[in-house]
């Protein structure tokens, strides 16, 4: 631990106890980055930054990139390669996809660009094999103390298990994806195979055998591998299968473990580069019964056989199961409906034509029946029970029958009417009457209007009988308010009865069929919907037989009114049938069956548990008896089903649709039997209903029909129902059917149940929506993901998982937006703001697919993943990237503060934040920098902390932390939004940017330093120069990297009074262009000295380049000044040419003299040009750093730089210089370095003299000389002449009042304005207060001749400034 | 060192009193040339002529002289000096002509 210690008590491994603690042990002097103790700051800060961070992470350092990570990055990726790679070389670590990784690295390190990769397969040595892994990771680089790339950070999200999860999770649910197209077996197969094969990951190749009859196997489809390999024999004779052992090369022992496939040639390799090592065999399993064949599925060699990974074959497996299953059963189906098409033809046959047969037995049932009935003894209930169900429903097939008997007889033109005088009224009423009870008790009124007719009809009494029965017990069927009238009378010559009900009437669009044989109208409400549909057509024809005729006239709603009109007389009947009247009007037994009949229809008329005893299961079950639920309007049916069922399952019965939906709904039963045709809601609707409902969508239904026929089949089977049985049906065929339907639905719910565990499972959230945006149901991630649970479904659009639209009303926007495109049928991924129940926001990638259901409404099926973590990395590497970019145009400790405060407010919205260095306070704020107090507080907080500051609430209004810098620590401070929060993310951002920041104060702080050595060395070298006057010289290092340069400039007096300049640009940069920059200098100067003109300096110079390396292309340009007249002979050497700025705005370049670079030409004369600097012009000479930029012609920069000379002509030549490399370089600083020499002419008069008045006449002189060179006419001379005197010959008078005192006269001429200073150090005389009449003139004069006058007069002495406009 | 300036006094042919400087007039020598010109001046109230066409240069020193008799001073200036003249008034109270001479020039 000692070794981990840095000298100044801060430990770099201390962050985290475990890692550290690893990290402190091993050997680092070993490795090229030394011991800890030594390790620089940058490096520090990048290890407490990893070592801090819950993210998995991991870096490299130093020239080997020796190895770190955290805690995290162990935990997920590193696996047996830890503590072993702690201090390793990166290369050695991850030898086995350095091939991946290597390149990334070296371009982060080359570059300094992070990279990003998402879901990067790589091939992982970590647990002992090759292992498929994923990884989603970021790159970037790391700098030292210097600036220097020196290491790299790799922030990685292993994504493995969610990648082939993904994977297997798309194959489980292709396979599943088609279950409303029933296949035949070959179709399936071939289907799976499709499937599984396009996972060439997971499943290399398969093979799935099925066991035919005679106990071999037979290869019935196979993926990867081409049937007839070795390993895929098309058939396993039953002699090579061995239950519990092997089949061929396969063994099937069922065995859980894998099978060996070294010693096979030639295998598939799947979507790998080699083939599998190992395969499995699972058996296709058959509920109940031994399994329909194998599967031989090749694995994926590099990931372990798991549990996950043999529940995704098992479950694959299982998924072939229930195919095979399903298109097995579905053949099994279609042959039943066909031989049951068959039957039904022959029932109708067999039927129509010996129905007659039936009576016989029938009577012969009913007769003892009848005896039976009234022998019974009166305790024996249940038999009497039992007994009067046989009798009713005797009955009710007798009245079948006999309608049959009547139509075929009709049919045949052998109906044996017997026509006789009749007194229709009472007869009517008679029958009527029979009605009374059951219409009573249905709570309707009767009214039957028989007044007598004036003569009899003749009538067949039965025939009529079943007329009026059929019209009543038709009325009393449908009308269930109001009531039914029966009325006769006497229109004419014919008798009239009318059959009036009150009840729902027949829509209009029935009424033409009304009459038509076996059609059945279509009614929403009946009593009953038993019935043949043969009643009304039947009274028609036997109306048509008495020669009458019968209409309807109905008003749905309103109720239905049957007329039916006799003829008086017998002339209309055939004679042969005519009787004489009996005289009986009593009512026969037929009227019975019709009136039995109707009373079961009413409430109250069955008793729901005749003969049930106490339940006793006949079948002792392995677990809750299967609840099947019975819905059947005929109570008899009902009541029957129920005693069948009874003994081996709970029954529920109900007597109509309705109430099967809410039972249904209430507790989804394990089964519904239900008759198709039903009052209210059918069985069709049954099952259409029940199918809409999620809650009941899974639940099976039988229907029962009485309808034969593969069409009534097929249309029950089409709506959704499982089995489809026709009446009348064998008992057992009914067991049978409801068992395996039972069985089936208790697989499914196996399946289901699977289907549920799987999906709650499933990493990612789960979620169903129907067509209107409700969720219906959800997982248990998606609970956890949004915390809302499965069982508060559905969830109504708008969901409250969205963003408030109060609060955040972008987001909510945002989320509202792709609601709109989903639901109108825009599918895809999505990445969505969302917020969980408690509160807190989080990101979801969001997947959402339509799906039609059985059922052909569209649902939406989507996954949900909660991002927030990768999101937020991704945000975090843009938030460090930005803060990088701001941080890297910083070069000043102030300016990086600045720079990371903006970023720092910029990133969280802050109102403000403010940072502290020692005395500096640096702020991005609103207002006022804030609470000093709080940044206090913080310099002592100590390494990678942040203090929260918690306002009102509990909601953080201010975070802090602090760093380390050059400058001793640095306090920084964020002024939250406390609607924002600031969570573990924010906190791990913020110590990631202050890392950031705390490099770049390191740089900064360094780059201060070294340009201030490099500035001082390049000053060094070109000498502590005393320039001649009017000339300023400036020399600008390079910014970045801040090295000296070559270039140089020089400016000597010469012997002869006149100038020597020189500026050059030695190639290269650093020490060694320097040392050839200051011999080149010293030749240079020397040469000057000596010869009479520039080109033969450079001349010479071309010579001695020759003996120094490296100075051969030097640029240099030179000239000889003469400072009298501004004369100025020239030469140059490949340098960019001089500028000369004219006082009157224009600007000339000094191109006449070019030749090229030093030592180029050979023994060759240079040549030479002379030009005039004029009064008031400015020479200015430079290197090409000044006006060279990227992009950018060099005429254009060299034209920005007269015009900046001429934009400050009216400034001394010092400022002029200092504006001209401001405004060429800017704030950027120049990329290569400059040199630059400026001259206006002439050179300021700058006079000192003792305050004597002997001084005035030389002075005077001088003055008058120098206006001469100025370029000041004679006139304006003598006025600036008599001005400069009297301010002198007051300093004299003064000075030498005071005894040693001196004047100084300053003349300069800048642009068009002239300067003049006069300076003492004795004290002027207050210019009111003049004693000496005879000097009074003098300050007059002052302010009369210039047109600035200012006085300023102090303890030390006297200072008279004049200016004035230069007129020519 | 005195500056130079070379004074001669005399009467012209039409009899009028008469100076002439030549040089320059500054602190040096405006004394000077103050005694001169009260000599020239003499005692009467006769007007004298002040030819300072070859003067250089003249500052407020001579200025103040020529003001203290200016009443009496017929004045002769080279137009590079008269500015002097005006700005300082004299102009107002002496006779000013300027004459183009080679003072100056």
């Amino acid at each position: 631990m000692s070794e981990g210690r840095h000298p100044d008590g801060v430990d770099v491994f201390a962050v985290d106890a475990e890692v550290g603690r690893d990290l402190a042990v091993v050997d680092w002097a070993a490795t090229p980055l030394g011991a800890p103790g030594g390790w620089p700051q940058s490096l520090r800060t990048a290890v407490s930054i990893l070592l801090a961070s819950r993210f998995p992470m991991w870096m490299a350092w130093g020239p080997e990139l020796t190895f770190f990570c955290n805690a995290a990055y162990r935990r997920d990726t590193l696996a047996r390669k830890y503590p072993w790679a702690l201090g390793r070389p990166a290369r050695e670590v991850w030898a086995e996809i350095w091939g991946e990784i290597g390149p990334r690295i070296e371009s982060v390190l080359a570059t300094g660009t992070a990279t990003w990769d998402e879901g990067l397969l790589l091939f992982l040595e970590r647990s002992g094999y090759r292992e498929e892994s994923y990884h989603t990771f970021s790159y970037s680089p790391l700098h030292n103390d210097e600036g220097a790339l020196t290491g790299m950070l790799c922030v990685v999200n292993e994504d493995t298990e969610r990648v082939i999860g993904e994977r297997r999770m798309a194959t489980l649910r292709d396979l599943g994806s088609d279950p409303s197209v029933v296949r035949t077996e070959r179709e399936m197969l071939a289907f799976a195979a499709e499937q599984l094969e396009r996972n060439g990951r997971d499943l290399p190749f398969t093979l799935t055998y099925l066991f035919d009859d005679d106990g071999g196997a037979e290869l019935a489809a196979a993926t990867g591998l081409a049937p007839g390999h070795p390993a895929a024999p098309q058939r396993i004779a039953p002699g090579d299968i061995a239950p519990g052992d092997t089949a061929g090369p396969w063994s099937i022992a069922g065995s859980p473990m894998p099978i060996d496939l070294r010693g096979l040639e030639g295998l598939p390799t799947g979507d790998w580069a080699e083939p599998p090592t190992q395969a499995l065999l699972l058996p296709l399993l058959q509920q109940g019964a031994t399994p329909y064949g194998f599967l031989v599925a090749g694995l994926n060699r590099y990931r372990l056989l798991d549990e996950g990974y043999r529940g995704f074959l098992e479950l694959a497996a299982g998924h072939v199961s229930t195919g095979i299953a399903s298109a097995r059963s579905y053949q099994a189906q279609q042959r039943r409906a066909e031989e049951l098409a068959e039957l039904d033809r022959a029932k109708t046959a067999f039927f129509s034509n010996i129905s007659h047969e039936f009576r016989t037995p029938l009577s012969l049932i009913m007769g003892p029946l009848q005896e039976l009935r009234d022998h019974l003894p009166p305790d024996d209930q249940r038999s009497r029970d039992e007994v009067e169900v046989i009798h009713r429903n005797g009955l009710r097939l007798g009245k079948l029958v006999n309608t049959l008997l009547d139509f075929s007889r009709i049919e045949a033109g052998r109906m044996q009417a017997r026509y006789e005088p009749v007194d229709l009224p009472l007869f009517t009423a008679e029958l009527a009457s029979v009605f009374r009870a059951a219409v009573e008790r249905a709570g309707l009124a009767f009214d039957v209007d028989c007044p007598p007719l004036p003569q009899p009809v003749h009538l067949d009494r039965g025939l009529w009988e079943k007329i009026v029965l059929n019209l009543l017990s038709n009325a009393l069927k449908f009308t269930f308010d109001g009531g039914i009238r029966v009325a006769v009378a006497a229109r004419d010559t014919h008798a009239v009865v009318t059959v009036a009900d009150t009840g729902i009437g027949v829509p209009a669009a029935e009424m033409p069929r009304l009459f038509e044989r076996f059609h059945r109208i279509a009614t929403a409400r009946a009593r009953s919907n038993e019935g043949s549909g043969i009643g009304l057509a039947l009274v028609q024809e036997l109306v048509t037989l008495h020669g009458g005729t019968i209409e309807a006239e109905s008003t749905p709603g309103a109720g239905t009114t049957f007329t039916i009109r006799l003829p008086f007389g017998a002339a209309h009947l055939p004679p042969d049938q005519l009787a004489a009247a009996t005289g009986s009007d009593t009512v026969t037994e037929t009227a019975e069956p019709f009136v039995r009949e109707a009373l079961r229809w009413l409430p109250g008329a069955e008793e729901d548990h005749p003969a049930a005893g106490p339940v006793v299961p006949a079948v002792p079950g392995d677990g809750p008896r299967a609840r099947v639920l019975v819905a059947d309007d005929n109570a008899d049916m009902r009541d029957y089903l129920r005693r069948l069922l009874d003994s081996a399952y709970e029954v529920t019965t109900v007597a109509d649709g309705t109430a099967a939906l809410a039972a249904a709904r209430a507790q989804p039963p394990d089964l519904i039997v239900s008759d198709v045709m039903m009052p209210g809601v059918d069985g069709l609707a049954l099952v259409a209903a029940l199918r809409a409902d999620p809650r009941t969508a899974g639940v099976p239904v039988m229907l029962l029909s009485a309808r034969a026929g593969q069409e009534a089949a097929v249309e029950g089977l089409s709506a959704g129902a499982d089995d489809y049985l026709v009446k009348p049906f064998a008992a057992q065929e009914l067991l049978a059917r409801v068992r395996a339907n039972v069985d089936l639905a208790r697989l499914r719910n196996h399946h289901a149940r699977w289907r549920t565990a799987l999906i709650d499972s499933l990493q990612e959230g789960f979620f169903v929506a129907d067509e209107d945006g409700a969720v219906v149901e959800v997982n248990a991630a998606f609970a956890d993901i949004l915390g809302y649970p499965a069982d508060g479904v559905p969830y109504p659009a708008p969901h409250p998982w969205w963003p408030d639209p109060q609060a955040d009303p972008t987001s909510h926007e945002e989320v509202m937006e792709q609601y709109r495109q989903v639901v109108t049928g825009r599918h895809g991924n999505m990445v969505l703001p969302l917020q969980h129940r408690d509160g807190h926001r989080l990101w979801a990638a969001v997947t959402i697919n339509s799906v039609h259901d059985d059922a052909g409404s569209t649902m939406l099926v989507g996954t949900l993943r909660d991002i927030t973590t990768e999101r937020s990395a991704a945000q975090r590497e843009t938030a460090l990237n930005a803060m990088n970019e701001r941080l890297a145009d910083a070069r000043t400790v102030p300016e990086v503060l600045q720079a990371a405060v903006g970023q720092l407010r910029r990133q969280w919205h802050a109102a403000g934040v403010t940072a502290r260095a020692g005395a500096l306070t640096v702020f991005d704020a609103a207002g006022e920098a804030q609470a000093p107090a709080v940044l206090d507080g913080l310099l002592d907080l100590g390494h990678s902390r942040i203090l929260i500051e918690m306002g009102a609430g509990g909601r953080p209004v201010g975070a802090g932390t602090s760093l380390d810098s050059p400058l001793g620590a640095v306090g920084i401070r964020i002024a939250l939004d406390p609607a924002r929060g600031f969570g573990t993310e924010d906190q791990t951002l913020l110590l990631l940017l202050c890392g950031s920041v705390a490099q770049a104060l390191h740089r900064a702080y360094a780059f201060d330093q070294e340009r201030e050595v490099a500035v001082t060395l390049q000053r060094s070298i070109l000498g502590p120069v005393v320039l001649p006057d009017g000339f300023a010289v400036r020399y600008q290092p390079a910014t970045r990297p801040l090295e000296v340069g070559g270039d140089w400039y020089d400016a000597v007096d010469l012997p002869d009074g006149r100038i020597g300049i020189m500026v050059g640009d030695c190639v290269g940069r650093g020490l060694e262009a320097a040392t050839v920059m200051g011999q080149l200098r010293s030749a240079a100067r020397a040469l000057l000295l000596q010869a009479t003109g520039p080109g033969q300096v450079l001349t010479a110079l071309d010579r001695f380049a020759a003996l120094l390396p490296g100075a051969v292309c030097t640029t240099a340009f030179c000239a000889i000044l003469d400072p009298e007249d501004g004369g100025l002979i020239y030469a140059s050497a490949g340098h960019p040419p001089a500028i000369l700025a004219l006082p009157d705005g224009q600007s000339e370049l000094l191109t006449v003299a070019r030749g090229l670079p030093i030592g180029v030409p050979r023994g060759e004369v240079r040549n030479e040009a002379s030009v005039t600097v004029p009064p008031r012009g400015v020479l200015l000479v430079y290197t090409d750093g000044l006006v060279e930029r990227r992009r950018r012609p060099l005429t254009v920069g060299i034209g920005n730089a007269a015009d900046a000379v001429q934009s400050h002509q009216a400034l001394p030549v010092d400022e002029l210089a200092d504006r001209v490399l401001e405004q060429m370089i800017g704030d950027e600083g120049a990329s290569d370095d400059v040199a630059m020499l400026l001259y206006r002419h002439p050179a300021p008069l700058d006079l000192s003299f003792a305050a004597r008045s002997s001084e005035l006449a030389p002075t005077r002189a001088a003055l008058r000389r120098w206006m001469g060179r100025a370029g000041i006419g004679t006139y304006m001379a003598q006025q600036v002449l008599v001005a400069a005197g009297e301010a002198c010959a007051n300093a004299i008078e003064h000075g030498h009042r005071e005894g040693q005192g001196w004047v100084r006269l300053l003349v300069r001429a800048m642009g068009s304005d002239l300067h003049l200073t006069v300076t003492d150090n004795g004290s002027w005389r207050p210019e009111r207060s003049e004693p000496d009449p005879n000097r009074g003139h003098g300050i007059k004069l002052m302010r009369a001749l210039m047109q600035h006058v200012d006085l300023q007069t102090g303890a030390t002495g006297t200072t008279v400034e004049m200016s004035t406009r230069i007129t020519p | 060192m005195t500056t130079p300036l070379h004074i001669t006094t005399g009467r012209a042919v039409d009899g009028v009193a008469r100076l002439s400087a030549v040089g320059e007039i500054d602190l040096t020598n405006a004394a000077e040339f103050a005694a001169r010109l009260r000599d020239a001046l003499g005692d009467g109230a006769g007007r004298l002529l002040v030819d300072l066409t070859r003067v250089e240069y003249l500052d407020s020193a001579a200025l103040a002289t020529l003001f203290a008799h200016a009443e009496r001073l017929d004045i002769r200036i080279s137009p590079l000096n008269e500015a002097l003249l005006t700005f300082s008034g004299l102009d107002q109270l002496a006779a000013v002509e300027v004459v183009a001479g080679d003072a100056g020039a």
